[in-house]
């Protein structure tokens, strides 16, 4: 089955320029003009990096304001560091090194949200079930992934929800490929105990 | 190979195909088969959870936040651009910082320079930038209201004068071209 529709004419613009500059290009002059001088530019960066660095900010400390706090304090700490970037490593893992010290120099101020079950229990739609029983299940993962020490918690973070080499993640943690692996294992088992007898069934192996 | 699978190895297998010496082990232990499957399901499940998604019009209210933060920075410097006319001027400093030093104490003015100086204008002088940028660092003092290259550095002090020339020094010794 094909969906027809129109395009409006910005988008196929849109995607023009994008095909004439691969991002990796674009972000690649993004970083030589910051290098420059050039303010503006970062907002590119900003745009392309900012999800990924909430995700790991938010990762670290479950809740959404002092995620938005240190995903903002991460890139103003990549801004006057970027004259120093000289591409060594991607610019993502060199942002991702900056976010993690960010994470790990932050002391969570405040206490993870509440999740809002009345409301979303009083859902009737199909699935509203389903889906409350699901977010009570990875709220409860995500905060025993906050409460692991500082090194499993950064490398399980990186390793599983970015895609990063055993290499890359070793990179930014200043460690070793085999303190990685050990740390991630490590990290895993701590998570099973943490969560109880229940995890195996709990973890979504009905 | 003697007893289990080390933490390393059995992440490797969880996450890949391993070593053949291991994967030989865990098929012929049960223990350690049972914690390769366990960690396999633990990773499958990990991966699947997401955190909570901020409505598509926070982004654009982050970026816009991070812009207004970095506009409430100071600039930044472009130090690799302001080299080559900062060591032009800076050659010039040092040269006009030793005539006076020479002729003793107090004969350090800015009617002791020649009339052919090679001190930039005050509207083209690149060296107040340098100075300004060594102030900012804390390296020294400058005296504030002095728009002119001369008038600054005589007004430094002396500590600050050898700062400036051991900076100058040190910049020259890393082998940076005029």
């Amino acid at each position: 089955m094909t969906i027809s529709m129109p395009i409006p004419a910005g988008a196929l613009a849109a995607v023009a320029a994008a095909r004439a500059a691969p991002p990796r290009e674009q972000e690649h002059e993004a970083i030589l003009a910051c290098q420059r001088g050039e303010r503006e530019a970062f907002d590119r960066l900003v745009e392309r990096y900012q999800r990924a660095v909430y995700r790991l900010c938010y990762r670290y400390v479950n809740n959404h304001e002092d995620a938005n706090d240190m995903a903002q304090e991460a890139f103003l700490r990549a801004y006057r560091a970027i004259s120093k970037f000289r591409g060594d490593s991607s610019f993502a893992t060199w942002l991702y090194r900056i976010a993690v010290n960010t994470c790990l120099n932050f002391r969570a101020a405040r206490k993870p949200e509440p999740v809002e079950l009345p409301e979303a229990l009083a859902d009737g739609r199909p699935g509203a079930a389903e889906h409350v029983e699901y977010e009570q299940r990875a709220r409860r993962i995500r905060e025993a992934v906050t409460l692991l020490p500082e090194k499993q918690r950064a490398t399980l973070i990186l390793k599983i929800y970015h895609d990063l080499t055993h290499e890359e993640v070793a990179g930014i943690l200043g460690s070793t490929v085999g303190t990685v692996k050990a740390n991630l294992f490590h990290a895993l088992g701590n998570l099973r105990k943490r969560l109880g007898p229940q995890a195996a069934a709990a973890w979504g192996k009905e | 190979m003697g007893g289990h699978v080390s933490a390393e190895s059995m992440m490797e297998l969880a996450e890949g195909p391993g070593r053949a010496e291991e994967r030989e082990h865990v098929l012929a232990c049960g223990e350690c088969r049972a914690q390769l499957d366990a960690l396999r399901a633990d990773l499958g499940t990990l991966a699947a959870v997401e955190v909570p998604e901020p409505a598509p019009i926070y982004w654009e209210a982050f970026r816009r936040q991070v812009g207004r933060r970095l506009e409430a920075e100071p600039p930044r410097r472009a130090w690799g651009w302001l080299w080559v006319p900062a060591l032009a001027a800076a050659a010039s400093v040092a040269l006009w910082v030793r005539v006076p030093s020479a002729g003793g104490p107090g004969t350090g003015s800015a009617q002791n320079l020649p009339a052919w100086s090679a001190l930039p204008s005050s509207d083209d002088d690149s060296g107040l930038s340098v100075l300004q940028a060594l102030a900012d660092g804390g390296q020294l003092s400058v005296a504030s209201g002095c728009d002119e290259l001369a008038a600054c550095v005589e007004a430094l002090s002396d500590a600050d004068a050898t700062a400036l020339a051991a900076a100058l020094r040190g910049e020259v010794g890393k082998g940076r071209e005029l």
